[in-house]
C-alpha cells in the first residue's frame, strides 16, 4: 500500500495481537461456538458525518488501523472508534464490497467519486484487499479512455497550450489508437 | 583512422516509425502544478497508474504538464515494473526473408503457452509488430529495455543505444569504442544494487596477440570503462556473440586455457561487483557448437555434438555445477533439416518436457516433446524468427537518465 512502510516492530505487534485473539477463542473450548460468537460481535465506528455504525467484527478485521487498537485495549462491546476521514455513505459502500467478497459487478455500480473516496478510505483504514481491489477497478475504468475522460475523472485542469498539446499528441499518436468512447 | 560515423553513414540509424521521440522529449515547462490531481494524493495516484498499461500511460502524458513527467516518476516506473503482467515473456524478431531485400525486423511477443499450443502462431500476429531500428542489432533485453548495437562499416568502431519498444522512446547513440575486425561479444543487463543498466563487451583489442579486453558502458554515461582482467583466469576466446543476462550476471560460452587444458566454460560477469567467475559446463560438453540461454528462469545450454545430436541442458541451481541436468538429447536423424544447420531454442514448457527449436535457413519450427518422444516440424515460410528474450515485460523504464 502507499507509503505504508510498516516497521517490523509494528508487524510483530500485530502478530501478537492476532495470537491473543486466537488464544481468546481457544479458552472457550468449542471452536464452532466461538466462531459463532465472534461472528455476531460488532464494533461501533463513528464516521466523519457523526453517524455511529455497528460494523461486524469480520469486516472490521480487515481494517488494520482499527485492528491494532482493538487488540491493544482488550475491547468489549462498548468500544467506539472514530473514523474521522470516512463518511457513513462510503463506510456503507465498503461494507457492501467486503460482504460481496469484492465482486467486480459491485464495483461497476460505483460512481467515479465513490471509487476515489473508497480508495482514500481504504488507504486510511489500511484495508489491503479493498485497496488493491479499488485501485485495480479505477485502473480498469480509465485504461481505455481518452485524455479528456481522465481529466474529468480526477478533476485535472489542462494547463497545456493548444499548440503544446497538439504537438505532444502528434508525437505519441500511436498511443491514441483504439480508445473507447467516453 | 576511424572517421566519424555520422559523416560516413549519412544516416542516424533511425528507421521510420521506430523511434518517434528521442531523448528528452516533452512539452515546455510553465507554471507547474505540484501534484497529479487536487482530489487524490500522488502516492495513491501512483498506486492506480501502476496498474494501467504502458500505452494508456503514454496517452495520459497529455492530461497536464505535471502528468507529462509524472508518468516517468521513478516510484511509478518501479512499481509499474513490479506489477506488470509477465504474460507474454517471449520476445522475438520476425523478418521477411528475401534474398535481395533489406531485412526489416519487427518485434513480437508471445506467451509460452500459445507457442506450445500452436507453434504456427509465431507468425500469426503481424499487426502487433514494432519495427526495430534499421541497421542495428539487438544485444539484449532487460526490464522491457532493449539494447541495440551497431558496428561501423569499417569494422573498427562499435556503439550502442537503448530503446523501450513499449514507450517507443530511445536514447541517443552512446560514444563509440574502438574494436579490431568488427569483433565484439556483447551482453546487456541490470545492476539492481545501483539501479544501473550496463552493457558489457569483450572486444579484440589487438588482433596480432588475440588480446581480449573487457569494457563496460553504463546507460547515461559518456564513456566506456575497461575492466581489469588477469591473463591466468581470463578466456582466450569468446564463442558466444551475445551473452545472457540472469541473476544479475552476464554469461557467455568461452574457451579457457590452451592446449590440452582447453575447456569450454561459462564466463560469468557479475554486474554489481564487476568481477567474473568461470563456471564449468556439463562434463561431456567438448568441442562443437555451444550456446547459453535463459529458459524457465535458469541458465540453459544448447550443444551440438559433431553435427550428430542436439543436447539441451538446464542448470537448475545457478552457479552449482552438480545441478546441470540434461533435458533433451536428440539425434539429427530425427530432424528434417540438413546436418550443417543449427537449431536454436525458442521456448521451453514449464515442466521442461517440450522444447521448440527454430531452424533459420529452412524457416522451420521443431517441436520436441520429451515425455512422448515426439518430434514435429512446422514450416514458417518466408519468415525469419530470432529469439531476443524469455523474460520480456512492457515497462516505463526510460532509455536515458532522468535529469
Amino acid at each position: 500500500m502507499a507509503e505504508r512502510g510498516e516497521s517490523s516492530e509494528a508487524v510483530m505487534l500485530k502478530k501478537t495481537e492476532e495470537e491473543k485473539l486466537r488464544k481468546g477463542k481457544m479458552i472457550v473450548g468449542d471452536e464452532s461456538k466461538a466462531g459463532y460468537e465472534e461472528e455476531g460481535k460488532k464494533v461501533k465506528l463513528v464516521t466523519s458525518d457523526g453517524v455511529t455504525m455497528e460494523v461486524e467484527i469480520s469486516i472490521v478485521k480487515e481494517m488494520e488501523i482499527i485492528q491494532t487498537f482493538i487488540g491493544a485495549t482488550d475491547t468489549d462491546d462498548s468500544f467506539i472508534f472514530p473514523i474521522s476521514n470516512v463518511s457513513s455513505h462510503i463506510l456503507n459502500q465498503i461494507i457492501e464490497l467486503v460482504k460481496g467478497e469484492y465482486d467486480q459487478e459491485l464495483a461497476k455500480k460505483l460512481s467515479h467519486d465513490e471509487l476515489k473516496e473508497i480508495l482514500v478510505a481504504a488507504n486510511y483504514l489500511n484495508m489491503k484487499t479493498l485497496f488493491h481491489f479499488i485501485a485495480t477497478a479505477i485502473a480498469n475504468v480509465i485504461q481505455n479512455k481518452s485524455v479528456e475522460f481522465v481529466r474529468d475523472f480526477f478533476g485535472i485542469v489542462n494547463d497545456f497550450t493548444e499548440e503544446e498539446e497538439a504537438e505532444l499528441r502528434k508525437t505519441n499518436a500511436w498511443a491514441f489508437e483504439g480508445v473507447d468512447e467516453d | 583512422m576511424a572517421s566519424p560515423k555520422r559523416e560516413t553513414d549519412g544516416n542516424d540509424g533511425v528507421s521510420d516509425g521506430a523511434g518517434a521521440e528521442v531523448a528528452h522529449g516533452g512539452a515546455a515547462t510553465g507554471i507547474a502544478a505540484t501534484s497529479a490531481s487536487s482530489t487524490m494524493p500522488d502516492d495513491l495516484m501512483i498506486e492506480i497508474l501502476s496498474r494501467v498499461p504502458v500505452k494508456a500511460l503514454m496517452r495520459f502524458r497529455c492530461v497536464s504538464k505535471y502528468w507529462n513527467s509524472f508518468v516517468f516518476d521513478p516510484n511509478l516506473v518501479k512499481l509499474h515494473l513490479q506489477r506488470s503482467p509477465r504474460d507474454k515473456p517471449i520476445l522475438y524478431t520476425l523478418s521477411d526473408y528475401g534474398e535481395y531485400d533489406d531485412d526489416a525486423h519487427y518485434l513480437h511477443c508471445s506467451s509460452t503457452q500459445s507457442l506450445l499450443e500452436n507453434p504456427n502462431s509465431v507468425v500469426g500476429i503481424d499487426d502487433d509488430g514494432v519495427p526495430v531500428f534499421a541497421n542495428y542489432d539487438i544485444v539484449g533485453v532487460c526490464n522491457g529495455l532493449v539494447c541495440l548495437s551497431r558496428i561501423h562499416t569499417n569494422l573498427d568502431e562499435i556503439w550502442v543505444r537503448f530503446w523501450n519498444p513499449a514507450t517507443r522512446l530511445s536514447s541517443e547513440e552512446s560514444p563509440s569504442c574502438y574494436i579490431e575486425c568488427g569483433c565484439a561479444n556483447m551482453a546487456f543487463g541490470h545492476d539492481a544494487s545501483t539501479d544501473t543498466y550496463k552493457v558489457v563487451a569483450a572486444v579484440l583489442s589487438d588482433a596480432k596477440t588475440h588480446k581480449i579486453e573487457l569494457i563496460v558502458h553504463n546507460l547515461g554515461d559518456d564513456c566506456w570503462r575497461e575492466i581489469r582482467t588477469t591473463d591466468a583466469d581470463f578466456p582466450s576466446e569468446f564463442r558466444q556473440t551475445k551473452g545472457v543476462f540472469l541473476n544479475g550476471t552476464l554469461n557467455w560460452v568461452t574457451v579457457l586455457g590452451t592446449g590440452n587444458s582447453r575447456s569450454l566454460v561459462d564466463f560469468c560477469f557479475d554486474l554489481a561487483s564487476e568481477t567474473y567467475t568461470c563456471f564449468q559446463l556439463p562434463n561431456d560438453v567438448g568441442e562443437g557448437f555451444s550456446e547459453l540461454g535463459a529458459f524457465g528462469g535458469c541458465l540453459c545450454l544448447s550443444h551440438i555434438y559433431h553435427r550428430e545430436s542436439f543436447a539441451f541442458w538446464q542448470m537448475k541451481e545457478f552457479g552449482v555445477y552438480q545441478s546441470w541436468t540434461m533435458l533433451m538429447n536428440i539425434s539429427y536423424n530425427y530432424f528434417e533439416f540438413p546436418r550443417y544447420l543449427i537449431p536454436r531454442p525458442l521456448c521451453l514448457s514449464e515442466d521442461g518436457n517440450i522444447l521448440i527449436l527454430v531452424c533459420h535457413a529452412e524457416y522451420q519450427l521443431v517441436w520436441c516433446n520429451r515425455r512422448h518422444c515426439q518430434i514435429e516440424h512446422f514450416e514458417i515460410p518466408h519468415k525469419w524468427v530470432s529469439l531476443k528474450s524469455t523474460d520480456y515485460v512492457q515497462s516505463l523504464v526510460l532509455p536515458y537518465p532522468t535529469t
